[in-house]
């Protein structure tokens, strides 16, 4: 079998793959159904960002740098353990979407969470916090050029993916207190975990102040350097 | 103290663990039937203490008012129910979702704990080792960023210390603290990613990528395995259909269903204690095997 006709078959596999989890999830564990689907689902929706990823024929250099910012957000979390929901993590993954293109941001996202999990505890949990880092690093490297222009687009992105991931979150929280879920408790869990959006929104914004022009920087004139 | 590679399950290869495990987790996260959960609480309990050793009493402080907080939570929250125990602002508080409080977070509680064996006993290398056939450029990045976390812990201190003698010590205050620290980041980053570039630079020198990767570790798919694997797959796969068949249907609203004990049901919770105890199973036999053998010598 030729590589490309490997790749689609692989893609077909994942589009039979994913109503399957959802339709064979449902009529066999109605209850606690919502859940399961979810977390499965989240788990593999990260794998066609993989296997693109395994696909590729990128400079070794390229991926250790990859391996360099995700060791920067694992150790920025670390740091700032002490500071509740206080991270510079979600930054420098958009950095990393921004001036290493968008897969790798998706890469950046999803690995920074399976890493320091190692650390902080997996759980049902990490998947969620994969895709939702891993989208935030994907949209950051696809509106790449805009961002690099101009920095108050990349501050009100900070903001905006502060908010995104913290709703997004809040579902996976809704389907663990009572198993179903509704907009109303939907709603609630928004409302309780306002002053946590905040503190994301915020930090993010900070770091990002902070980091932009240091970090992207020595980014770019690396790549120069070395002709990445 | 025994040492890590006593444990039965360092002499399994990854997969089996890992299938084992994982299989556990889906089947504790969506059966929500009081007897089901007890059993998985129960073992996962077990299994931890004998997994983690004496710091799991540590975090157990941390798990049981995490049990009791979320337990407690429900009927405050939930208002559903035929059976009110008494009014808090004029809102029923029932029994039946206090009940419900306690299993759901019991189920959270020991999924928690499975996860907690499973940090346990798939350590980052056997994890690599899983990911390694079918991901080998994932594998290879986790390997790299879990080396460089603690590189770049050591970069920092010698770092730190070398600017302290250049640095005026005198100097105090938030502001120029926090100006030396970016200082501080902004060479470590430098520092790194030259040095990246480097590690990079000698990969591709030796042919990194020119063929298969092969794993330095080397994990036998032995004849127990195969029992172990092949036993547990046939219990989940019974465990489901069972399920399936509505063999743990379980009502909590709005009055809590009796637990029967036919023969249907007493059969799937024998598989399930089973199935939540194989790893269990083998950690006990190993260690009297252990202590057996030990006592002759």
């Amino acid at each position: 079998m030729t590589p490309k006709a490997k790749t689609v078959l692989s893609y077909l596999f994942l589009l039979v793959l994913l109503p399957a989890i959802a339709v064979g999830g449902y009529f066999l564990f109605r209850e606690r159904g919502y859940v399961w689907i979810s977390v499965v689902i989240a788990a593999v929706a990260c794998i066609p960002f993989f296997i693109r990823f395994e696909k590729s024929t990128s400079d070794v250099r390229k991926t250790v740098m990859l391996a360099l910012l995700i060791a920067l957000s694992v150790l920025g979390r670390l740091a700032f353990s002490y500071v509740p929901h206080f991270k510079p993590v979600t930054a420098i993954i958009i950095l990393a979407g921004i001036y290493l293109g968008a897969e790798a941001g998706f890469l950046c996202g999803s690995l920074s969470v399976l890493c320091s999990n190692f650390i902080f505890g997996q759980g049902p949990w990490t998947p969620f916090q994969m895709v939702a880092w891993g989208l935030i690093g994907f949209i950051a490297g696809v509106l790449s050029d805009p961002f690099k222009k101009h920095v108050i687009l990349l501050m009100i992105y900070g903001v905006i993916s502060g908010v995104f991931y913290s709703l997004f979150m809040d579902v996976l929280t809704v389907l663990w207190l009572d198993g179903g879920f509704t907009t109303k408790k939907y709603l609630a869990a928004i409302v309780t975990s306002f002053p946590i959006t905040l503190t994301y929104a915020i930090s993010n914004v900070i770091f990002l102040f902070v980091l932009v022009k240091p970090l992207g920087k020595k980014i770019d004139r690396i790549k120069e350097k070395y002709g990445i | 103290m025994k040492s890590k590679d006593k444990f039965a399950y360092s002499g399994m290869h990854p997969v089996t663990v890992a299938f084992h495990i994982m299989a556990q987790i889906c089947l504790t996260m969506f059966i929500l039937h009081p007897v089901f959960v007890a059993i998985s609480l129960f073992i996962s309990l077990f299994l931890c203490a004998s997994v983690v050793g004496k710091k799991f009493l540590k975090e157990l402080k941390f798990y049981l008012p995490f049990y009791l907080i979320v337990a407690v939570s429900n009927p405050l929250f939930s208002h559903n129910g035929a059976t009110p125990m008494f009014f808090l602002n004029g809102k029923p508080i029932t029994y039946e979702a206090l009940i419900y409080g306690f299993v759901s977070s019991g189920m959270f509680l020991s999924i928690l704990l499975w996860c907690r064996v499973w940090s346990a006993v798939i350590t980052d290398d056997k994890l690599l080792f899983l990911l390694g056939k079918q991901f080998p450029k994932i594998g290879l990045v986790l390997t790299v960023t879990l080396r460089m976390i603690p590189r770049f812990r050591m970069k920092w201190e010698e770092l730190r210390e070398v600017r302290s003698t250049v640095d005026d010590a005198a100097k105090k205050g938030f502001v120029s603290k926090v100006k030396g620290a970016l200082r501080l980041f902004s060479a470590l980053i430098t520092q790194a990613m030259e040095s990246s570039m480097e590690t990079g630079m000698s990969m591709a020198a030796r042919g990194y990528g020119v063929r298969k990767r092969t794993s330095v570790i080397t994990y036998k798919f032995r004849t127990g395995d195969a029992i172990f694997l092949s036993l547990n797959l046939l219990l989940t796969a019974s465990i489901v259909v069972f399920v399936a068949l509505g063999a743990a249907k379980y009502d909590f609203y709005p009055y809590i269903s009796p637990v029967s004990v036919g023969d249907r049901s007493i059969i799937v919770f024998v598989l399930y204690a089973v199935q939540s105890a194989m790893l269990l199973f083998k950690e006990v036999k190993e260690e009297a095997l252990w202590n057996f053998c030990r006592s002759k010598i």
